[in-house]
């Protein structure tokens, strides 16, 4: 009767891995092939993928691929529509608005990845060392970013704009400020977890040290939850920059942004639409391709979702 | 005969790549009566109750053919709407894990008195009554607090009970109980299986109790079916399978029960494990593992015969 | 429960207190010399010396803390330096204006995304779900003020169904000039409730409550209606009010792009104006509010949740 319950019991663990075999094996020899695995599946992963290669591609090519000096004025071409040379018409200066959105993608990308980045480090370091430390060390730091989360992501960058001036580093500090509880409560929470592990007592107990175990041990634990958190951290902070420089208070001008761009056009809104609704769109479709990679990859991460598949 | 279920057979997967994990399965159940269906994990014993409950978790598997007669009616051929009065009226099922078959939201009179609010034209007040009847009926202390507690506030044994109330409400032809005290306690379990039992004798219904756990095949059942990779390989009453089984599975699962006074030797171990639905042995599905195997083993699978009266064997080598 | 309450009160007094200290800390001393940055360089010694004194930072920076916690507390958050009104007094003036856009567009989020969501997650992978879906992505990747302006664009400029501006006057006229400002904040909103709805329900389906729901005899509907949607409902009334972050965000822009009087636009114009102590009472106000939602939803989230509610 023991024997017969033992069976049921591997048999259960076996039964569950014949399920997934290939999800299993990849996951633990190299999870990047599980990534690829399902984005290789998924039909939006890959638009996610192509639209952002080629928006990348379009940033660091600009001032080859933009037809026009995106700050060259042009008094006798002021907004002009859809033509043979402008192929997105032009602005209130007679600038050319296709060069203006390939070199605006320029200036979203460097804000979104430097603020991801530094974010990114510093968000998962704070959320590793206060669930490791735990105790009142968690708790003050717990309270900080509970503070930062209570002061919406926008507000913080009007704040600090104003405070010290709008230019680009302020923006990524404000930025960065905004996005650290996001990866520090996702790092928290495995942190605290894996703390309590049978294999992590056994590597202190073997005197690993505790930056040891946090790097070796916790770290690759949430690399996947925080490559989700990156990626869509990524969408947030572009759209925050837009928003900011919508408001006249991010990058400014002549320096070429999509929210600045949509702010000039405010004025031309009934007459020319057309303004506002092309860096708009490109605006909008690289915040699309960041959040379809986000999901993607959470989908390939979600355990949950892997047993269904299987 | 309560329950008849004639060449049942279940297929996991679409139609062009259909595995089946059910293969003709037959067997009856006469009223009153309390029949177990034995087998290691995957045997298909838990499917055939979900089968016959109509709650396949379709489209993944589904129903391929055969007919489940509940006193002559085909539930086969029921509407989902047909099939809906008759789940938890006519046929009901106990699940094995109490902590998660009650809704956590929801109040144990409330989801208790959900069944009569379906099954039963009976107003508020009288469902009330009804459900303090019920909780009475499995002997949990004072009933009238327990309708206002929610399902974590009970203790697994006592939940257990809830359900067993609920399978019982409406006063079913045939109870199903899937495993029902694998997750409980050693104490628990024993409490439960008297409960049962007794309820069973004092509603005259019927019970086919779904378990791995020949302990209680042996104190609580009539007549046990054992399954094996989706196949009845033996059916008969619990004295002749324990004393005489004839399918050398069915041997090696009563020689791995351990016996008091019989420390000396090593428990009987079934060497190797269920096959996997991908790789089907040929011929007897039990030949790779079977003892006494011989080469018609290896090629031809066994029929389901008739023994003796209410005896069924399949096997080319009956012991 | 009780217990409960009260000490969840209790730890969002610490919050409350770093997060206007933050925004203080911000304001008054990261700029260097306040006066200066609002009067600009060319502004003579006497000047900036009584601008000071108006500010009160010629004090040392822990008396005009103290100044400053006070006075907030007793409700002043002083003078505004544009129009030289209290700035309490304009505060409650705009609030109206702002709860009423941020509630009529929690309600259209509401209202569209769960039952889109339950919708998607019974139709799992047909054509509905793939098409909800892909709005919902738009919808959550679409920056406030640019639906906005698309829809400013398409009912108000083109096809003139709606005001372009203002919040108008009388119940008629402000709802009328509510319609598109509501619609563009809560059909975003609806995005995400619709995401997290589906997530959810998803998740319950394959409860085992759910089967043994059905064997007690429950027709699918009831089930999904009662059963499942009372747990699904759970985490969507935490993204509902965690989502008052985004929300207020959304009204900032919002108010901005169709010159709707509010706490946004309010808070938009003191900075162009520099108007410090304007800017300070929307952000504040704004904090406080988030941090007071996240309270009631974590109460309203234990009222739901029997399991909580019991410890």
């Amino acid at each position: 009767m023991i024997e017969a319950k033992l069976k049921e019991n591997n048999e259960g663990v076996l039964a569950q891995n014949n399920q997934m075999p290939v999800d299993k094996k990849a996951k633990s020899s190299n999870p990047s092939k599980v990534y690829w695995k399902v984005f290789k599946t998924s039909p939006l992963g890959i638009s996610g993928l192509v639209i952002l290669v080629l928006i990348i591609f379009a940033a660091i090519a600009a001032p080859i691929l933009a037809p026009y000096d995106p700050l060259t004025q042009n008094i006798t071409q002021r907004v002009q529509g859809i033509s043979a040379e402008h192929w997105l018409g032009t602005d209130a200066y007679g600038r050319d608005i296709l060069s203006r959105i390939i070199f605006g993608a320029q200036t979203s990308l460097t804000v979104g990845l430097l603020s991801v980045l530094a974010s990114g480090v510093i968000g998962t370091a704070i959320g590793i060392f206060a669930g490791y430390k735990g105790g009142k060390f968690d708790e003050i730091l717990m309270r900080i970013i509970e503070s930062i989360m209570s002061i919406p992501m926008l507000l913080l960058g009007l704040m600090l704009l104003v405070a010290l001036g709008s230019n680009m580093t302020t923006l990524v500090t404000a930025l960065s400020i905004g996005l650290v509880p996001s990866c520090a409560r996702i790092a928290r929470g495995p942190a605290l977890e894996i703390k309590e592990s049978e294999y992590v007592k056994a590597a202190i107990a073997s005197g690993a040290s505790s930056f040891r175990i946090m790097v070796v041990h916790i770290l690759p634990n949430i690399m996947g939850s925080l490559l989700v958190v990156v990626t869509l951290n990524m969408a947030s902070a572009i759209r925050i920059e837009a928003s900011l420089s919508f408001l006249g208070i991010g990058i400014q001008p002549p320096t070429p942004t999509w929210g600045n761009m949509i702010k000039d056009s405010l004025s031309y809104l009934t007459t020319a639409p057309s303004l506002a609704i092309f860096p708009g769109l490109a605006l909008m479709i690289t915040v699309i391709a960041f959040n379809l990679i986000g999901d993607t990859i959470r989908d390939a991460s979600d355990p949950y979702i892997i047993r269904k598949r299987g | 005969m309560v329950l008849d279920v004639k060449n049942l057979s279940v297929g996991l997967g679409t139609k062009d790549n259909q595995k089946l994990i059910l293969n003709q399965v037959n067997f009856s159940v006469k009223r009153g009566e309390t029949v177990a269906i034995v087998g290691e994990s995957g045997c298909g014993k838990s499917m055939t109750a979900l089968t016959v409950m109509g709650l396949l978790p379709e489209p993944v598997v589904s129903l391929v053919s055969g007919e489940i007669l509940l006193q002559g009616k085909n539930l086969t051929n029921l509407s989902q709407k047909e099939m809906n009065k008759v789940r938890g009226k006519d046929v009901a099922m106990i699940f094995q894990e109490p902590m998660t078959t009650l809704n956590p939201s929801f109040t144990i009179g409330n989801q208790l008195g959900e069944i009569f609010k379906i099954h039963s034209n009976l107003n508020s007040e009288e469902i009330r009554k009804k459900c303090i009847e019920m909780l009475t009926k499995v002997k949990i202390p004072d009933p009238e607090a327990k309708l206002k507690v929610y399902p974590h506030q009970l203790s697994g044994g006592m939940r257990q009970r809830v359900v067993i109330a609920m399978a019982l409400a409406c006063n079913p032809k045939v109870i199903i109980a899937d495993e029902p005290t694998t997750a409980l306690d050693v104490t628990i379990q024993a409490q439960i299986l008297d409960l049962l039992v007794e309820l069973q004798t004092q509603f005259n219904t019927t019970v086919i109790l779904i378990t791995h756990d020949l302990g209680v095949v042996a104190e609580t059942c009539q007549r046990a079916i054992v399954m094996y990779a989706g196949q009845v390989v033996e059916e008969g009453s619990v004295e002749e399978l324990f004393e005489h089984p004839q399918h050398p599975y069915t041997k090696g699962l009563m020689d791995s029960i351990p016996r008091l006074g019989d420390a000396r030797g090593k428990l009987h171990v079934i060497k190797g494990s269920v096959p996997d639905m991908d790789a089907m042995p040929q011929g007897c599905r039990f030949n790779p593992r079977c003892e006494v195997a011989t080469d018609i083993c290896r090629k031809e699978a066994p029929e389901l015969e008739i023994t003796s009266d209410g005896r069924r064997v399949r096997c080319w080598h009956k012991l | 429960m009780f217990q409960y309450t009260v000490r969840r009160i209790i730890f969002t007094v610490p919050t409350v207190i770093l997060t206007v200290s933050i925004i203080f800390f911000v304001l008054r001393v990261l700029p260097g010399n306040p006066a200066v940055l609002i009067l600009g360089d060319s502004a003579s010694a006497e000047q900036i010396a009584n601008l000071q004194a108006k500010l009160g930072t010629d004090l040392p920076i822990w008396e005009q803390y103290i100044h400053y916690a006070v006075n907030i507390i007793q409700g002043d958050f002083g003078n505004s330096l544009t129009t030289g009104r209290p700035v309490t007094e304009q505060l409650l003036s705009l609030i109206p204006h702002t709860l009423e856009l941020a509630l009529a567009a929690v309600f259209i989020g509401a209202l569209i995304g769960i039952p889109v969501g339950i919708i998607t997650a019974v139709k799992r992978n047909t054509f509905i779900d793939g098409f909800f879906r892909l709005g919902a992505l738009i919808g959550i990747s679409m920056p406030a003020f640019f639906l906005g302006l698309l829809l400013l664009i398409a009912f108000s400029l083109k096809i003139p169904l709606f005001p372009s501006l203002g919040a108008g006057k009388g119940i008629v006229e402000n709802l009328h000039h509510l319609v598109l400002p509501a619609f563009s904040l809560g059909l975003i909103n609806a995005a995400l409730v619709m995401r997290i709805t589906r997530a959810s329900m998803l998740e319950e389906v394959n409860r085992d409550y759910v089967r043994a729901a059905r064997a007690k005899g429950l027709p699918k509907s009831k089930v999904v209606g009662k059963h499942i949607l009372r747990n699904t409902l759970i985490p969507v009334i935490t993204v509902i009010g965690l989502d008052i972050t985004t929300l207020i965000s959304g009204a900032v822009l919002t108010e901005t792009v169709f010159s709707r009087p509010g706490l946004g636009s309010l808070a938009v114009g003191a900075i162009k104006t520099r108007d410090y102590p304007t800017l300070q009472a929307c952000l504040i106000l704004f904090a406080i509010l988030i941090i007071f939602v996240n309270l009631l939803v974590d109460l309203s989230y234990s009222v739901i949740n029997p399991k909580i509610r019991a410890k």
